[in-house]
């Protein structure tokens, strides 16, 4: 029998057991055929114990046995520990069963059960990753169709946890984890990206042919020939298999160096010791990455710039690195065939381990069923004695309710016999009461709000009249309509929720004061905008404290600037492609209502980024189709201002100016626009996307299309927790050398001299007088016939 | 069905009587006592017998459960040695009369399989087991410390 066969050679080396079985019983030595020795083994003797353990770890090597006895005064101590504190949990299995036992309870588990035992703490990790358990996992395996591994290198509990655990080996980090059958690695997304620019020092795992553009830090650290060595995909490899066969093969470089005799060695290390095939990388990265710098011999190499062909004798590879990549090759192949063999059966594995966990979660919820709604359980009882009582309204929906459950009352494991019932009955019905009161009450508030958001819906006819009763100048400052609902006049309206709409008499009798309200709303708008915009372009040290207090005009010069330029601050706006994001309350039950508008009517005038009145005019366009408000809790807030200056955006904004030697003190939109004329496209060189060039898309100009690029990414990262921020845009412009930008008619300012550049910005980055720098620079790629 | 008796003969006809730790006598029908291995194969090297049978490894309340089992179980035919290997190992499922009659405390359950393995009771070991594999089934290493 497969699992007694575990058991019996499972030594003591494995855990703190309170004695050990020999090391010698066969395979075939059955349980149901020897009851003798099972009986035998069942009579715990102390004497019979260490007479058992010496014969037993006779004729293991010294290190089990130290083993073992660490591993049984750990146990003790956890015994004792237990017993003192009154630890929470019960009787330890493995103290209180004989190893036998034990390995028959976990012959019926999964190999995710056998897993999270293994985690338990260190007695059970100790037995289960124990050499004597391979057949435990074996078994348990095999439900999964998951092949044996032709290149046997890692543990069975290692295998298991490669496809089973669902921590990344990385980071810690818990879900969304990938398994890479190729690379034998388990990491969550984050740590699988292949970052383009590496700048993430996260990534585990690389692309191969771009690391020395992309990483060069990292290209530069690992061995030329490191490459050869590791598991690898036709693209990628792992990071840390890098670093570990760089150090590996530096380390066999260093001893031929001392020694002259280097070629008559042949004591390799073995190819395959691989440290991606561990499940658990964190045990080894200490290792490896105190490796990776052993050699002396390589920092001195990195300085003058070691490649294997160029270099001649000083890094020819010696006969035993060659012989030790010859290994690797063997290995390898091995490896790419276990490769195709899981990645075989990754997908039925995924699917069974769901299938599994959702067959244990009906199971515990049916167990847990049965214990709640069971006759003779004591809320049932209870519930019943409620019912007798006869009240007159009609208690059932006070019942079962979460604080009901959760009442010590109700959730109490004492049967319900009279003297009980009689004891608790008063505090029942108190409870009932309070359920009850609490439920009117909810009610109510439900209804109010009700009545309310119809009040408010009976507000946005007289809304939009309004709107139109202003200039067209005034137009665009006016609140949005979930703005306007909250102005403190227009608020006294639908408040009191009335069951009849609102009343023209009280629209009438407010309307001189709403007015008033949108005036000072305007101003506001106009003071917050200048605020905002500052407060992203210039340094708070320079900024003239004399600038907030100017009476400002809203239309002058300052907001048409493109330094002035804002974005829209609605959610998902710009939206993708053609889809725009309206909330409806009418269409979706769901707050967040996505409605496709077929948007070729992108009105160049109307666009989310751009001066402050038309960022002001798309919101009404696009954003002010609500008729109520959203939430209730938006009652508490005041009315706001839709629109922002992410930093990110005025950095972009300000790289495109200087790129393209407009002056940031007069540029405008029409400036911008122009340069588009003979502009091919922009790259964002330190982009995290793989979408990195743009150029005029859609109708939208290319800067558009950039800044909509770097504030999607900007809103991603800040929405990552914990927050991220993006590093300033680097940027670079490729246009046509051949076509000259004609100077814009009737501007004069405008220098136009030096469209091109000569291929390096002379002057030092701009300081961006915020907090980060726009590093810009300026490549001409003028060559390439477009 | 098992009940203590302060003779300490055994009584004819088939009867058997089974001696605990705690000296506490039990006396049973042969069939129910030939559920256990340990018991048939001990009856059947001394013959008949009036001796009580000694369990030193068994305490008395412990018994009482097993021989409540065993008393349940005493027509069911014996296993076939082969196929139980292999339904055993997959399912953990468990009939409703055992499922009710392993519904105790840890302690006792533990004590329970210990007893079904010394007196070899291999369907018996097997609930016990399962229901010891169930708690575990399906649970996160925290989950499985606080059990």
């Amino acid at each position: 029998m497969s699992l007694m066969s575990g058991k019996r050679s499972r030594k003591a080396a494995a855990a703190g057991f309170s004695y050990a079985e020999p090391a010698s019983s066969s395979d075939e030595d059955d349980y149901d055929e020897s009851p003798e020795s099972t009986r035998q083994a069942t009579k715990r003797g102390k004497g019979k114990v260490s007479a058992r353990r010496t014969e037993d770890s006779s004729d293991e090597d010294a290190h089990p046995r130290k083993k073992a006895r660490k591993g049984k005064s750990e146990a003790k101590g956890k015994g004792k520990a237990k017993a003192n504190g009154g630890g929470k949990g019960g009787p330890n299995l493995l103290d209180l069963l004989p190893p036998e036992l034990v390995a028959e309870i976990f012959s019926h588990l999964d190999t995710p059960d056998l897993l999270s035992l293994s985690q338990v703490n260190k007695q059970y990790r100790a037995l289960l990753t124990a050499k004597a358990s391979k057949r435990l996992w074996v078994e348990a395996r095999k439900d999964f169709n998951l092949p044996d591994l032709a290149k046997g290198d890692i543990e069975e509990w290692q295998y298991a946890s490669l496809f089973f655990d669902d921590v990344c080996q990385s980071c810690s980090h818990r879900g969304a984890i990938v398994v890479d059958c190729f690379l034998r690695s388990r990491l969550c997304k984050t740590c699988r990206k292949v970052n383009p620019e590496g700048s993430c020092t996260a990534t585990r795992i690389v692309k191969l042919e771009t690391l020395d553009r992309i990483n060069p830090k990292l290209k530069a650290k690992l061995h030329p020939l490191a490459v050869d060595c590791v598991i690898r995909t036709p693209a990628c490899a792992s990071v840390d298999d890098l670093e570990y066969f760089s150090a590996v093969l530096r380390d066999l470089e260093d001893q031929d160096e001392d020694s002259d005799i280097a070629e008559g060695r042949s004591d390799l290390p073995s190819p395959s010791r691989v440290p991606s095939g561990e499940g658990f990388r964190r045990f080894r990265s200490r290792h490896s990455s105190k490796r990776v710098h052993a050699s002396k011999r390589w920092s001195k190499l990195q300085d003058i710039d070691s490649d294997i062909d160029d270099d001649g004798d000083s890094a020819r590879p010696s006969q035993r690195i060659v012989n030790f990549i010859a290994d690797r090759k063997v290995a390898l192949k091995q490896y790419q065939q276990d490769g195709e063999a899981l990645s075989c059966v990754a997908r039925d594995v995924k699917d069974k381990k769901r299938a599994l966990r959702d067959a244990t979660a009906r199971a515990a919820q049916r167990e847990k069923d049965l214990k709640r709604y069971s006759s003779d359980s004591r809320p049932a009882q209870i519930r019943r004695a409620v019912l007798a009582l006869d009240l007159d309204y009609d208690p059932r929906s006070f019942m079962d309710t979460p604080s009901w459950n959760s009442n010590k009352l109700v959730k109490s494991d004492l049967p319900l016999t009279e003297d009980e019932w009689s004891r608790i009955k008063p505090q029942i019905l108190e409870l009932i009461d309070r359920q009850r009161s609490l439920a009117q009450r909810l009610k109510d508030k439900n209804n109010l709000w009700k009545r309310q958001l119809s009040q408010q819906k009976s507000l946005r006819k007289r809304y939009d009249g309004l709107l139109q009763s202003l200039s067209a100048s005034a137009r665009p400052f006016a609140p949005l309509f979930v703005d306007f609902l909250l102005l403190p006049a227009v608020k006294a309206l639908w408040e009191p929720g009335t069951s009849k709409p609102v009343a023209e008499n009280d629209w009438l009798r407010q309307l001189d004061g709403i007015k008033e309200e949108l005036e000072q709303y305007r101003l506001e708008l106009g003071m917050h905008a200048r605020a905002t915009i500052l407060e992203a372009t210039v340094d708070p040290k320079k900024r003239n404290p004399d600038d907030d207090e100017d009476d400002l005009d809203l239309q002058d010069d300052f907001f048409a600037l493109a330094t002035s330029f804002v974005c829209c601050s609605f959610k998902n706006c710009p939206t993708r492609d053609q889809k725009h994001c309206v909330w409806d309350p009418r269409q979706s039950r769901s707050w967040q209502h996505y409605k496709t508008i077929t948007t070729t009517a992108d009105s160049p005038n109307k666009r989310w980024l751009g001066p402050l009145v038309e960022v002001l005019e798309h919101a009404h366009e696009k954003h002010n189709e609500a008729v109520c408000l959203k939430h209730k809790k938006d009652l508490k807030r005041d009315p706001q201002f839709r629109f922002q200056l992410p930093l990110e955006v005025a950095c972009g904004m300000s790289a495109i100016l200087e790129l393209n030697d407009l002056d940031p003190a007069t540029a405008g939109k029409r400036e911008l626009d122009h340069v588009e004329t003979v502009l091919r496209e922009y790259e964002w060189e330190n982009a995290a996307s793989t979408r990195r060039k743009v150029h005029s898309r859609g109708g939208r100009p290319a800067w558009l299309n950039l800044l909509t690029l770097i504030k999607r990414e900007g809103e991603r990262l800040g929405r990552m927790r914990p927050p991220a921020t993006l590093d300033p845009p680097c940027i670079v412009i490729r246009r046509n050398k051949s076509e000259k930008l004609e100077p814009l008619s009737d501007d004069d300012d405008e220098n136009e001299d030096d469209i091109d550049g000569d291929g390096e910005d002379d002057e030092a980055p701009r300081k961006k007088k915020g907090k980060r720098p726009a590093s810009v620079f300026e490549s001409d790629e003028g060559d390439e016939d477009e | 069905m098992a009940s203590a008796s302060g003779s300490g003969a055994a009584t004819g006809g088939g009867k058997v009587t089974l001696t605990t730790s705690d000296a506490e006598n039990f006396v049973v029908e042969r069939d129910v006592a030939n559920r256990s291995v340990l018991i048939r194969n001990m009856l059947e090297d001394v013959g008949e017998s009036d001796q009580p049978i000694p369990l030193p490894n068994v305490s008395a309340n412990v018994l009482k459960k097993v021989l409540e089992w065993c008393e349940h179980h005493k027509k069911d035919p014996e296993p076939i040695a082969e196929d139980l290997d292999d339904n055993r190992r997959k399912t953990t499922e468990i009939s409703d009369w055992d499922a009710k009659f392993i519904q105790v405390d840890q302690e006792m359950l533990f004590e329970i399989i210990l007893a079904a393995n010394y007196l070899d009771i291999k369907p018996l070991l097997d609930v016990g087991c399962k229901t010891v594999a169930n708690m575990i089934k399906g649970k996160q290493p925290e989950e499985i410390r606080k059990l």
